[in-house]
Parts: structure tokens; C-alpha cells; sequence
């Protein structure tokens, strides 16, 4: 039980796919600019990571190491469109403001990455852990990206409105403020290690 | 080798099926989704009408609005270039020529910038960059005429020349 904790956790911290791996940082840049966004798409990529997941670890066996690769893809491929599917139906205001960021999970190298890495080689309990883990800390950095540049770019959280009369610098939500912002949360981290 | 092609064919087939299902569960509510999205922007548009007709003209799709058995105005699709792709409108008109409404359907402007077209301020109801399109007449209508969005000149332009086009275009072919 402790071991599978620790798959859990190191996802958050020791092994965070955005600010230790340095996986999945297109879309992690590209929809950080507001938290209700960074959200939904943390959540839909822990979703298709926890499905994907399984079933790789499930398949293990299965399926043959030559044709690994395109089996993961299909796996993926078919979580994210479920997702795509239940977001139109149900999420519609977050499909539209995700937009091409959903289709593009199948892309994203945290995904594919944990199947190839992780749950081809490991039980399924551990790969559920994991891909929890994984999926929380990536969910925990867009947030993390997401408020710092949502308040400085536009003044708001969540859509609510902090402070009156602050003038946001509308740089932080365009492209420079994602690369600035993820740029300096790294170096943060980096510097709080090694220090210990 | 064969087992290879034989184990990717069922892993795919196996995908198929499962898509089919969650396609044939979501399909109705995804497509009521798009009718209640149009008939809410046609609700915000021409706001008294209560039915409506579609019909074509040169330049694409329009509604007739009718109140009753009335006619009161037309909804017209309207479209144009903004700054990152096809900006597509619904823009509300009376018979005199007057707009009453605009709302966007689809956009994929900057957001912060040229999307804040369809921000809505804390304790407003509607957008505020469209509702400064009430009340003006389409064919006086120029860029002093409303406030444009800080730093998204081109999509704010982009917004008032297609309405202005459009509606200026449809109203000659009424008549």
C-alpha cells in the first residue's frame, strides 16, 4: 500500500510530468491562460491517463512489443474521443473554450509517455496510481500557471473579479506570459531542490 | 506476423465498437445542444419573435422573425476575417433596418484580447462590445460609432464591417 502511495505522489512532486519531466508543455502553455480552462483540461487528460492506463497495464500481455506503439494510439485515440463526445454533450461551454486542445490529448507526451514508461511494465493497481499521480500533478501545474497568469493578464480568478481598478498586463495571457510564467515556476522549483 | 495484424484488427475493432456506442449516446444531446445554442442566439437577437423561418439569399442564411403572424424582423448569419480565423455572427435586424442584436457563434480570437468581443461584465447581462450595436442603423453604421476592444482593433473592425456589409446587402434585396 505504501509503494502505491508512493506512485501516487511522485507524480505531484518528485516526478511532475510539467515541471520535472517537461512533458505535455504545448498544450500546458497553450490553455493556462485562464483556470477554468487549465482545469477542464487537466481533468480531461487525467480521465483519458487513467483509462489509457488500465488498459495498457491491462493488455500487457497481450500485446506484442513490436506493434506496441499503434495499439497505444488506438487505445488513446479512443479515450480522447469519448471525452471529446461527453464535453460536446454535456460541457459544451468548456469544449468551446478548450477547443482544439482536447483532440490534441492524443498528442500529448504524458499520455503516451506513462503507457510506454509505466503501465506496459507495471500491474494494474500500480498504473491506476500512477496515472492518478501523474494526472493530479499535471492538473495541480496548469492551475498553478493558469491563476498566476488568469490574475496578472486579466485580474481575475475563476472569472471573478479580484481587485478593482487593477490594469492587467495583457501580456501574461498571450504566449510571452505562458513561457515566462512556466519558465520561472521551474526555475523556482529547481532552486527550492537544491537547496533541499 | 499474422498475429501482429490479428492482434492490432481486434484492438481496433474493440475501439470501433466502444466509439459506436458513446457516439450513438451522445449524438442527440450534442445535436439538441446546437439547437438550443441557435435558438438562443435567435432568442437574443430578435428578442420578441416567437417564430421563425429560414431562407436564403445571396450572401448566405437569414430568418424571417415573426411575432405571431407578424413579421418583425429578420436574423441574418454574417461572417468575417478576425485576427485568428472566420469570426461567424448572427445579427439581428428590424424591417426599418435597425439593428437589434448581435451575437458570435463562432470565434477563435486571442483570448484576453479580440475574444473579450463576447466578455461580459460582472452584473451585465450581454456582452458589452455587442450590445453597443443596439439601436444603430445599418447603414450609417462606422467605428466611431462604438467603443472598440483595447488592443483587438482588428477584430473589433472586423465585427462592425460584417455586420455592416451584410446587413447593408440584405436589406437591398428585400426591398
Amino acid at each position: 500500500m505504501k509503494k502505491l502511495i508512493s506512485e501516487f505522489t511522485k507524480g505531484i512532486n518528485i516526478e511532475n510530468p510539467t515541471f520535472v519531466l517537461l512533458l505535455g508543455l504545448c498544450p500546458t502553455l497553450a490553455v493556462s491562460s485562464s483556470v477554468n480552462n487549465g482545469l477542464g483540461m487537466g481533468m480531461a487528460a487525467t480521465f483519458v491517463l487513467l483509462g489509457s492506463n488500465i488498459i495498457v497495464s491491462a493488455l500487457r500481455k497481450f500485446i506484442p512489443s513490436k506493434i506496441r506503439i499503434p495499439c497505444y494510439i488506438v487505445v488513446i485515440a479512443t479515450f480522447v474521443t469519448i471525452v471529446e463526445l461527453m464535453l460536446k454533450a454535456y460541457f459544451p461551454v468548456l469544449d468551446k473554450s478548450l477547443g482544439i486542445f482536447v483532440p490534441l490529448i492524443v498528442v500529448n507526451c504524458i499520455i503516451l509517455g506513462r503507457a510506454e514508461a509505466f503501465a506496459s511494465k507495471n500491474s494494474i493497481a500500480r498504473s491506476i496510481f500512477d496515472a492518478l499521480g501523474m494526472g493530479a500533478g499535471f492538473t495541480l501545474a496548469l492551475v498553478i500557471i493558469s491563476a498566476i497568469r488568469e490574475f496578472f493578464g486579466a485580474g481575475t480568478l475563476m472569472g471573478y473579479h479580484l481587485i478593482p481598478g487593477f490594469e492587467p498586463a495583457i501580456i501574461m495571457i498571450l504566449a510571452p506570459g505562458a513561457l515566462l510564467t512556466l519558465g520561472l515556476l521551474i526555475g523556482f522549483g529547481n532552486w527550492l531542490r537544491e537547496r533541499g | 506476423m499474422l498475429k501482429f495484424v490479428l492482434t492490432l484488427a481486434a484492438v481496433c475493432m474493440v475501439a470501433a465498437l466502444i466509439l459506436a456506442g458513446v457516439y450513438n449516446l451522445t449524438s442527440p444531446l450534442i445535436a439538441a445542444q446546437k439547437i438550443k445554442e441557435s435558438n438562443q442566439a435567435l432568442s437574443q437577437v430578435v428578442p420578441d419573435a416567437d417564430t421563425y423561418k429560414l431562407k436564403t439569399f445571396s450572401k448566405g442564411n437569414y430568418y424571417e422573425c415573426y411575432k405571431g403572424s407578424k413579421l418583425i424582423g429578420y436574423a441574418v448569419f454574417a461572417q468575417g476575417a478576425g485576427y485568428a480565423g472566420v469570426i461567424k455572427l448572427l445579427v439581428g435586424v428590424d424591417r426599418k433596418g435597425t439593428i437589434t442584436g448581435v451575437e458570435v457563434l463562432t470565434q477563435s480570437e486571442t483570448p484576453g484580447l479580440g475574444a473579450r468581443a463576447t466578455e461580459i461584465k460582472q452584473g451585465e447581462k450581454a456582452p458589452w462590445f455587442l450590445s453597443q450595436f443596439k439601436g444603430k442603423e445599418a447603414h450609417s453604421l462606422n467605428l466611431n460609432d462604438v467603443e472598440t476592444i483595447t488592443g483587438a482593433t482588428i477584430t473589433s473592425e472586423a465585427i462592425l464591417l460584417s455586420v455592416k456589409s451584410y446587413i447593408v446587402d440584405f436589406l437591398k434585396e428585400i426591398k
